[in-house]
């Protein structure tokens, strides 16, 4: 369970018609590029993970497989909860088995399917649930904070509102400001597939949420966009 | 922990030299200090209700139930760990499709029973797996030659008899009027042992069940009045509605009192031509207000009772 | 030789999807059992019905009736719509022919979904498969397809329908010499499946006599 504390925080969240993933991501070291956080498994199911990204793959190959194979077989793309189930029975016996370790990686999984949005998270222990909101990942705390204050009102977000609750739980649990190629989000809707908001189009929402804490952030600050933001 | 064991439990294929094997006790104990989880066979019907904690205010309780149903006359209550328990009923209904696609007929309950029990204990024997460390509780309709010596008895169609099953982690397959598991069983035990039928305090088996129907259709078409008059609330004349009471009310007693917020209730029932069906958790909730508002009244009785774990014994003398 | 059964004619109209078929297990010309329902609904929204042989049609229900246990025993509201099922079948029937071991039979697969819409697939043993707003299966294909092409448009009503059907099964008992009369009609719309009980077509042999020629 503690390697879900491991990584880097993703945050999910969902409303009546999308699902969203937020997560941050940051370089491994000053070389190489910022890791992508969040996966496509389908076209209404992505995956973010917190723990070793290498069970997190295993796990997410098969997870695409299985939709695959749902595809193939039924013509229509795989329920959200089977596919749940599916996991974590993988993941049950890997708990059970000598010469086996559990996999130390903890997934958010959000899709949509014929009953809607979901947003479940899976554990080593082969355990999972379904959350409106939840989040995973280190210092992830703060999040949780945040998003245990506005849950309430995530069911009726437009999709908009939705994305900004969630880089807002997200922003909380980092010391600098986010930048807008630092963050990864991913939305899911009911009327729209899989698909992530592109660097610039998290600009202007990133501008939004730090307008009113500019003065409690006194580090370095020479995001020209942000200042563009603050202006208007 | 390990001073008990004595490096004898390390491993399933190891006896200790009192010839206990640690692993599955420990298997069991995975069990006792987790909610709890009572289940009760009434005349016609199974209920299985269960307690667990909370886990996060924005989760979606539903998706982490611990009763499942297995096919539409079968119904199964993992207590303990709920992975386990979980590969336990997926395995369970795989076997019952089997036994469908075999023989054309739904499997009874205590065939069925009887394979969890031996799968079960299968894991107790292998030093390459663990033990599971979850106690099931499986309960369905079943529909046999038994049954149908019963109805003809009762002159009633047959439409299968309750069955109710506890299968521990050791592989054990017990036939059960009623059994209670997890952290609060002792006050579930007591208080579910004051619901049994008073001439079935001791060993129940199937002839005197039938026997005991038998027995019961010819008083019943003679003398209404008197049984009605006798009548005192027990296990084969609560219907579903008021078991689920009765088991908010048990599971409410057998809180941990050291918590300030009681965990969540799921009651599930199956019954002859019922399909294994949750109760509202809705329902539940107004439920266990009543519950908590009519023993706050029998014990408001009782001006020296502070200690909320007693609350229980209390409102039983009273 | 084996027991098989004849001609199935399924249309689609506004709101739902109409079919029939008749009553009767051949066995090669001789009509061997009759009053057998040769159309199966499965859930509350699917209905198939085949052409072929009767066994391995029977094996292949047993395959979808585990399905739909499948769903029941997960009890998590997922389940399986007509379109899904004809997809499957289509999967399970290729794979056998590729395996030289096809299962002889011709299906037609009729479903309804909740939100009202209609869908109606055709499969055969070599695994061909398609969606289509009419279809026809055994001699039926020949006879009835013509009549449906001339008369059938989308916004033909559940009367129209059943009579529109009437009418084929009528030249199909005329022509057809292994169709019996005996014809059993059945409706998908979103309220569900239904079957009607075998009804008798009317025929009248008098025009096969030489009575009337002078």
């Amino acid at each position: 369970m503690e390697s879900l504390k491991l990584g880097i925080v993703t945050v999910g969240l969902k409303s009546k018609t999308h699902v969203v993933l937020a997560a941050h991501k940051r370089a491994a070291d000053m070389f190489s590029e910022h890791h992508e956080k969040i996966f496509r498994v389908d076209s209404h199911i992505g995956v973010s993970m917190a723990g070793l990204a290498a069970d997190g793959r295993v796990l997410f190959k098969y997870l695409r497989r299985e939709c695959q194979n749902h595809i193939y077989a039924y013509g229509s793309p795989h329920p959200v909860s089977r596919l749940i189930v599916k996991l974590s029975e993988k993941a049950q016996e890997n708990t059970q088995i000598a010469g086996r370790r559990p996999f130390g990686v903890g997934l958010l999984v959000a899709g949509v399917d014929k009953s809607g949005p979901h947003l479940f998270q899976t554990s080593p222990s082969a355990n999972y649930t379904e959350y409106i909101a939840t989040t995973i990942g280190a210092r992830s705390q703060s999040a949780k904070t945040y998003l245990e204050e506005h849950f309430m009102e995530f069911e009726d977000c437009s999709v908009e509102e939705l994305v900004k609750h969630g880089v807002t739980a997200l922003a909380g649990t980092v010391k600098t400001k986010l930048k807008p190629e630092e963050v990864s989000i991913s939305i899911i809707g009911l009327d729209r597939p899989f698909h992530a908001l592109s660097a610039a189009d998290l600009a202007p929402i990133l501008g939004d949420i730090y307008v009113g804490r500019e003065e409690k952030s006194e580090e370095e600050d020479s995001e020209a966009w942000l200042q563009s933001e603050e202006d208007d | 922990m390990s001073g008990i064991g004595a490096g004898y439990d390390l491993s399933v294929t190891t006896f200790s030299q009192e010839g206990r094997i640690f692993q599955v006790e420990y298997a069991s104990k995975a069990v006792e200090t987790r909610g709890t989880m009572l289940s009760m066979r009434l005349d016609d019907s199974i209920l299985i209700a269960t307690e667990k904690p909370t886990l996060s205010k924005m989760a979606i309780s539903s998706s982490r139930r611990r009763v499942y149903r297995i096919s539409s006359h079968i119904m199964m209550g993992v207590s303990g760990i709920l992975a386990d328990g979980r590969a336990i009923v997926e395995w369970a209904r795989e076997e019952t499709s089997r036994f469908k696609d075999n023989y054309d007929r739904d499997i009874p309950v205590f065939v069925l029973a009887e394979r969890v029990g031996n799968f079960m204990h299968a894991y107790t024997t292998h030093p390459s797996v663990r033990p599971f460390g979850t106690t099931i509780c499986l309960c369905g309709v079943t529909k046999d030659v038994q049954s149908a010596r019963a109805s003809r008895a009762a002159k009633k169609p047959d439409n299968g008899r309750p069955e109710l099953f506890q299968i521990t982690p050791s592989g054990d397959v017990n036939r059960m009027h009623a059994m209670a598991v997890g952290k609060g069983r002792q006050v579930a035990r007591v208080e579910l042992e004051k619901l049994l039928p008073p001439h079935n305090r001791d060993a129940f088996t199937i002839e005197m069940d039938a026997q005991r129907r038998q027995v019961e259709a010819a008083r019943d078409t003679e003398e209404e009045g008197e049984e009605e008059a006798a009548a005192e609330k027990h296990l084969d004349n609560m219907t579903l509605d008021i078991a689920a009471k009765e088991a908010v009310r048990i599971l409410y007693l057998a809180r941990d009192a050291s918590e300030t917020e009681m965990g969540e209730i799921e009651i599930c029932g199956i019954g002859v031509g019922m399909i294994p069906t949750f109760i509202p958790a809705e329902k539940i909730k107004n439920l266990l207000e009543e519950v908590k508002k009519e023993e706050e009244e029998e014990s408001s009785d009782d001006d020296e009772e502070t200690d909320e774990a007693e609350l229980g014994e209390s409102s039983e003398t009273e | 030789m084996t027991l098989s059964g004849g001609s199935i004619i399924a249309i689609k109209y506004k709101g739902g999807v109409m079919m029939t078929a008749d009553t009767l297990l051949s066995f090669g010309r001789m009509a061997r059992y009759r009053g057998f329902s040769r159309i199966r609904s499965f859930g509350d929204n699917t209905l198939i019905s085949f052409t072929g042989d009767h066994a391995d049609f029977t094996t292949l229900m047993e395959e979808m009736e585990k399905e739909i246990e499948h769903d029941v025993q997960q009890d998590d509201g997922v389940v399986l719509n007509a379109s899904e099922i004809h997809t499957l079948l289509t999967r399970i029937l290729y794979h056998h022919r590729s395996d030289m071991k096809p299962k002889w039979t011709y299906l037609i697969v009729a479903g309804s979904d909740k939100d009202g819409k209609s869908f109606l697939g055709y499969i055969d043993l070599y695994g061909t498969h398609f969606e289509c707003d009419y279809t026809a299966t055994g001699y039926a294909e020949d006879l009835a397809l013509p009549m449906i092409r001339r008369e059938w448009n989308p916004e033909i009503t559940e009367d129209q329908a059943a009579a529109l059907l009437q009418k084929c099964v009528k030249v199909c008992v005329a022509r057809d010499c292994k169709q019996s009369s005996d014809i059993q009609f059945a409706k998908v719309s979103e309220t569900g499946t239904s079957l009607s009980r075998p009804v008798k077509i009317d025929c009248d042999w008098s025009v096969a006599s030489y009575k009337e020629i002078e």
